[in-house]
């Protein structure tokens, strides 16, 4: 009764889909086609944007034709009501949904959109946060969704509390996720601020919580580096802020140092700006800035204390006056100080590590965890310990043996120069040899020596461009096999 | 890789055998009509996508595969329907008796709120008309639900039909979209949600739309 | 051919319309043959089928064999919500499966239903929780099973939390090619051995023993790696647990395998005995409302073996059904609040003990199988006593006080007789297992198929409705009828500049 059911032959199936696909291909020429034809004509009507959505719903990123749509949309609202213009606007909105649902990723689409509310008489933007938050839903790593999300919260004045427990729910979906992280570490120091110290970016309590959830994380997935990310960013591992840090000044030569880089010809109120400064790298903003000429005011040796104004803030630096020179030096922010409430935590998070190290004694992320948290539990008493650590990751972890040998130096050359700096002697010559010492740190505060001893290191060649800071160095020491 | 419609709407055809419910699918799904169609095995739904108001609208029409000759419909081919075509043929008197036998079957196991049409097919055959129209609508008023005449030979009304039940559908969708109350559907287990998933380790979750 | 009346021959007959002889109809009609699917009960399933709630009490009631007993102990007071009458008004929001089962979301049955295509007519639930039942609170907590899971879980401290993800990790990465040494000396040896020597803390243990393997306590290692590798590889396709439940009960599934024996022609009828089977000459006939059919094979279900095919001495030995089983309605779910916030509706626990413990299902309304506002409790284990005898430990344990049951039904899925004679074209399908998925049916189902038609591709996929040639029609035309509206107007502006 029944035959077998007969299928498309493969072969068959290709013809049909070449037939389709021809006719698709017949069907976009003739409208693009007739699209710029209209557009010579500038005729930017309603078939205009019929055609230009009908192609892109397909594929949203044609780029012209979301501009033709833009010139188009501009035109036949022009002489409308806002009430009406608004119903237009809304319309292409929805239309501009139907092609993100094609490709949640388009440039195009979400940049449209962003225009379209620009330029509607009364956005709603409560109605776009709502989007994004489907959007993420869908996708939570979707970056272009994560920027708009900014966009219009910022618009819709959302308060940050709401975007924080999103962000906290997103992370709790999957907490591998940059853009998640990210916005809170964006959205903390607004809602918690430190609420003394203006570098510290928020309040010890929230830290306390926040250092919980990162380290949870971690222990969950340690491959995870968004998670890691957000942890050296809640202890401190970010950009210094700016300060002046070593200053010193000779009949010949003078060199001022910065925690980081600034354009020096752009500050005021600064007693020396008469002379001839010069980055060191030639590049417009450095952190350290170098006088070479014979003959510099004498008058100034006299002084007890250099100081200068960038972006309506106030910088100095105490100076100590010797025969032939004036010379400062501030100790840099190593890690933050954090109060005693948090080092508790963080002492609780050490214990966590070092009782997890029983378990797994090789455990990489564990050991690198437990030294930066003895850094910042009590930095000069954990200095052997830390290093100890170091050294045992330079061999389980050989492929990033780089990374801590880096690290090791830069621990190192801390160390030495916190002892230089509270010793309060002269910078006639600092002793860096032995110190396995892979990179140059802080060359910016070495610039004032007179002498640097960096011998029996393993300093690489990629390393030499840095000498060129070394202003008051009239000896450097190197291992041979490098220069 | 992404949907391209803004809703997905499940019909279902109902009605005894020989109606002609298999001409009316494809009538409206390929705009042809054949009577050898009856004995194509292998096909049980067609797709269609429609545009109403702005909004690109897929809808799945389901043919009984033939378990409606022996009432042996499984209560699964009600499952997730939203809107029904009730089907009698107005030449056949006992296929009209019968409508009142498939909506009680479609009170029993659809959802309660799932729209309904009522159909009289082969009105092209007025000769042999054994169903008068007033009786069509004066039973379609009795349910409360909408009534037309179809032809799937001459084409005639079947668009209008399926047109008036989709919309139908969409208004009450959306009524009930706004009362922030959307509907709940399950996940389907398919290989197109196979390959739009990454390859995932346990280690991450997802959701499923 | 009167309206009644059947075609009076068919290449398989299939009597019982149970998951296993579901699947052999739809694989056999796939393949082209001629199907008669008949089943003596006015309702699809057998073993296998969900009732609403007065289907239920009445299917119980008329089942002799069953060994069923219900009792009823709701507050008959005016305040009462749910009182017996207003429970029973909601009667057709229920559906109870007699064999509940869970579905691994990359196991045999889901991986049957894509491949086969089937997958469309079936829809699922994503099961919200894999539990553990915590003695010293008594209550039942969720084992966290996916990565989000374990980090958001506020039972295990950070230590647990990186040793259990270690110890998952361990299982997933092992290889028989390569055995880490950890494994190695616990080969052979049992898993709960294996565990305690991993210096873990008991509560990981038990998740990892109890509710992700599943394992007996005398399970080997080999068994509990597999096992927790098979959990864990299921992990992260839907939902928050390796788990699916069909919507609507798991009385849907066999139907999908008879829509699509229907799909491909097969007829079917419901509510119809058959007698007088009888085999000559390679062909069977059979009667049906006085009607003589004859078919080249017949296939039938071992919860309704036709009389003429009871032979007086046993001649297989086979060892399905033998399930002891218990329905609860509870208005109250067991588990906090939070537990029950899923929108899956679905929440399992396995609890351990002898007999391989039993596998429970709480249920709530976004499963589609009870009213909103009550929930509904399956526990099934393998029988050795009567049903309430045997489920009793585990009522004791789950239903304290604040959670009596409102309605209780015991009763027995009976093991299938071994005195059949079956013959080369007479084959019969096995009843339900205990198992949680469907994966020793499937193989039955399989087995079947391959006895009868040895040389044939077991359930190929079905094609979809486009890829299909109907009759006379050109196979590489493409109709502009079937294109979107919007490219069939472009195609018009065209013709329309040719004109031009």
């Amino acid at each position: 009764m029944h035959g077998r059911l007969k299928v498309r032959t493969s072969a068959e199936e290709a013809a049909r889909k070449k037939k389709e696909q021809d006719l698709k291909v017949k069907a976009y020429k003739a409208a693009m086609g007739r699209i710029h034809q209209k557009r010579s004509t500038n005729e930017l009507d309603q078939e205009m944007m019929t055609l230009s959505g009908q192609i892109l719903a397909r594929n949203p990123d044609v780029f012209t034709l979301w501009n033709i749509r833009k010139e188009s949309l501009l035109e036949i609202t022009s002489s409308l009501e806002d009430e009406e213009k608004q119903a237009l606007f809304d319309k292409d909105l929805g239309f501009v949904e139907q092609c993100l649902m094609v490709n949640p990723k388009s440039y195009g689409a979400w940049h449209h959109r962003c225009w379209i509310l620009e330029n509607s008489p009364s956005p709603n933007w409560q109605r776009e946060v709502q989007l994004c938050t489907r959007y993420l839903k869908m996708d939570e790593r979707n970056f272009h969704c994560w920027d708009y999300r900014r966009y219009v919260v910022n618009k819709a004045e959302i308060k940050p509390d709401k975007e924080f427990e999103f962000c906290t729910e997103k992370i709790k979906h999957n907490f591998s996720n940059y853009s998640s992280w990210h916005y809170r570490s964006k959205l903390l120091p607004i809602l918690q601020p430190h609420p003394t110290v203006k570098s510290r970016p928020i309040s010890e309590d929230a830290l306390k919580e926040e250092l919980e959830l990162v380290l949870t994380a971690a222990f969950t997935d340690p491959n995870d580096s968004s998670a890691w990310f957000y942890q050296r960013w809640l202890l401190g591992y970010s950009q210094p802020d700016l300060d002046i840090g070593a200053f010193r000044m000779s009949k010949d030569k003078a060199v001022i140092a910065f925690t980081k880089a600034i354009n020096l010809k752009s500050v005021t109120e600064f007693s020396l700006s008469s002379l001839n400064w010069k980055s060191v790298s030639g590049e417009t903003y450095d952190n350290t800035w170098i006088v070479s000429e014979a003959s510099l005011p004498e008058e100034f040796i006299g002084d007890s204390s250099i100081s200068l104004t960038f972006e309506g803030k106030t910088y100095s630096l105490e100076l100590k006056n010797q025969e032939t020179s004036v010379f400062g030096i501030k100790c840099p922010k190593f890690e933050y100080e954090f109060g005693a409430g948090v080092v508790e935590t963080l002492k609780a998070q050490l214990d966590s590590c070092n009782e997890l190290l029983e378990y797994e004694p090789d455990s990489k992320w564990t050991l690198l965890t437990a030294s930066l948290l003895m850094r910042a539990v009590d930095r000069k008493g954990y200095h052997e310990k830390s290093h100890e650590f170091l050294k045992k990751l330079q061999n389980i972890d050989s492929n990033r043996k780089g990374y801590y040998e880096d690290l090791a130096s830069k621990w190192n050359i801390e160390k030495k120069l916190e002892e230089f700096i509270e010793s309060g002697k002269t910078p006639t010559t600092l002793d860096l040899s032995k110190l396995n010492l892979t990179a140059f740190y802080y060359e910016q505060y070495l610039s004032v020596f007179d002498e640097l001893n960096f011998l029996e290191n393993k300093i690489t060649q990629r390393s030499l461009s840095k000498l060129k800071a070394f202003h008051f160095a009239s000896k450097i020491y190197l291992d041979k096999d490098i220069v | 890789m992404a949907k391209t419609y803004d809703y997905l709407f499940k019909l279902l055809l109902i009605g005894d055998s020989g109606v002609g419910k298999t001409c009316i699918l494809f009538r409206f799904s390929e705009d042809a009509f054949n009577t050898t169609f009856i004995s194509t095995i292998g096909i049980d739904f067609k797709i269609r996508t429609i545009e109403l108001d702005g909004k690109k609208i897929k809808l799945q029409i389901w043919d009984t595969a033939g378990q409606e000759r022996f009432r042996t419909i499984t209560t699964a081919y009600y499952r997730g329907a939203m809107g029904i075509m009730l089907v009698y043929d107005i030449t056949q008197e006992k296929s009209f008796e019968n409508i009142k036998n498939w909506i009680r079957n479609i009170e029993e196991n659809a959802s309660s709120d799932v729209e309904k049409m009522l159909l009289g097919n082969k009105c092209e055959l007025n000769d042999k008309r054994q169903v008068s129209k007033e009786r069509g609508q004066q039973l379609a008023v009795e349910y409360g639900i909408k009534f037309i005449e179809t032809s799937a030979k001459s084409s005639i009304n079947v668009e209008e039909a399926f047109l008036t039940l989709a919309s139908d559908i969409k208004a009450k969708m959306e009524k009930r979209m706004e009362s922030s109350n959307p509907p709940k559907g399950g996940v389907h287990v398919s290989k197109a949600s196979d390959s739009t998933r990454k390859p995932e380790s346990w280690l991450s979750r997802c959701s499923l739309l | 051919m009167g309206e009644n009346s059947l075609p009076g021959e068919f290449d398989l007959l299939v009597q019982g319309t149970g998951f296993t002889e579901s699947i052999v109809a739809a694989a056999a009609s796939r393949i082209g043959k001629t199907v008669l699917h008949i089943d003596s009960n006015e309702y699809y399933g057998g073993q296998w089928a969900s009732f609403n709630l007065e289907g239920f009490q009445k299917h119980l009631s008329e089942s002799p064999n069953f060994q069923a007993t219900q009792n009823w102990n709701t507050d008959e007071s005016e305040t009462s919500e749910w009182t017996k009458e207003n429970i029973l008004k909601t009667s057709r929001r229920f559906s109870i499966d007699l064999t509940p089962k869970l579905l691994f979301s990359r196991g045999k049955l889901v991986k049957l239903l894509i491949s086969s295509n089937i997958c469309r007519y079936a829809e699922f639930r994503a099961a919200d929780n894999v539990c553990t039942f915590e003695e010293s609170t008594s209550s039942l907590k969720s084992v966290p099973c996916s990565r989000t899971d374990v980090f958001n879980s506020k039972d295990l401290t950070i230590i647990e939390k990186r040793l259990l993800m270690k110890l998952l990790n361990s299982f997933l990465n092992y290889k028989d090619e390569e055995v880490p040494e950890e494994f190695k000396n616990y080969l052979g040896k049992p898993f709960l051995e294996f565990l305690k020597f991993q210096r873990l803390t008991p509560k990981i243990i038990n998740n990892v023993m109890n509710s992700i393997s599943m394992c007996d306590e005398d399970a080997l290692l080999e068994e509990g790696i597999e096992k927790t590798k098979n959990f864990l590889l299921n992990l992260g396709f839907y939902g928050n647990t390796p788990f699916l439940f069909p919507m609507y009960g798991c009385g849907e599934i066999p139907q999908c395998f008879c829509r699509l024996c229907a799909v491909f022609g097969g007829v079917y009828c419901l509510k119809k005995p058959i007698s007088k089977i009888e085999e000559k000459d390679d062909e069977i006939s059979f009667t049906t409302d006085n009607q003589v059919i004859k078919a080249k094979k017949l296939v039938f279900g071992s919860s309704n073996i036709p009389e003429e095919l009871l032979s007086s001495e046993k001649k297989t030995d086979h060892c399905c059904g033998g399930l002891s089983r218990g329905v609860f309605i509870l208005e109250k779910p067991l588990g906090s609040e939070e537990l029950n916030s899923g929108g899956g509706g679905v929440n399992f626990l396995k609890l351990p003990g002898g007999n391989g413990g039993a596998f429970i299902l709480q249920l709530s309304h976004y499963s589609g199988t009870c009213p909103k506002g009550l929930h509904l409790v399956h526990i099934t284990s393998k029988s050795s006593s009567t049903p309430s005898d045997d489920l009793q430990p585990f009522v004791e344990k789950l239903f304290t006080d604040e959670h009596k049951p409102l309605y209780t039904a015991y009763f027995t899925l009976p093991s299938c007789s071994s005195k059949v004679s079956t013959t080369e074209n007479i084959v019969e399908c096995c009843g339900t297992f205990f198992e949680l998925d469907y994966d020793k049916s499937i193989e039955n189902a399989e087995m079947v198929f391959k006895k009868l038609y040895p040389d044939e591709e077991f359930l190929p996929r079905a094609p979809d409705p486009e890829e299909i040639i109907i009759e006379n029609e050109d196979p590489t035309a493409i109709s502009e009828h079937t294109l979107p509206e919007d490219l069939k107007a472009q195609l018009l502006l065209e013709e329309s500049s040719k004109e031009v």
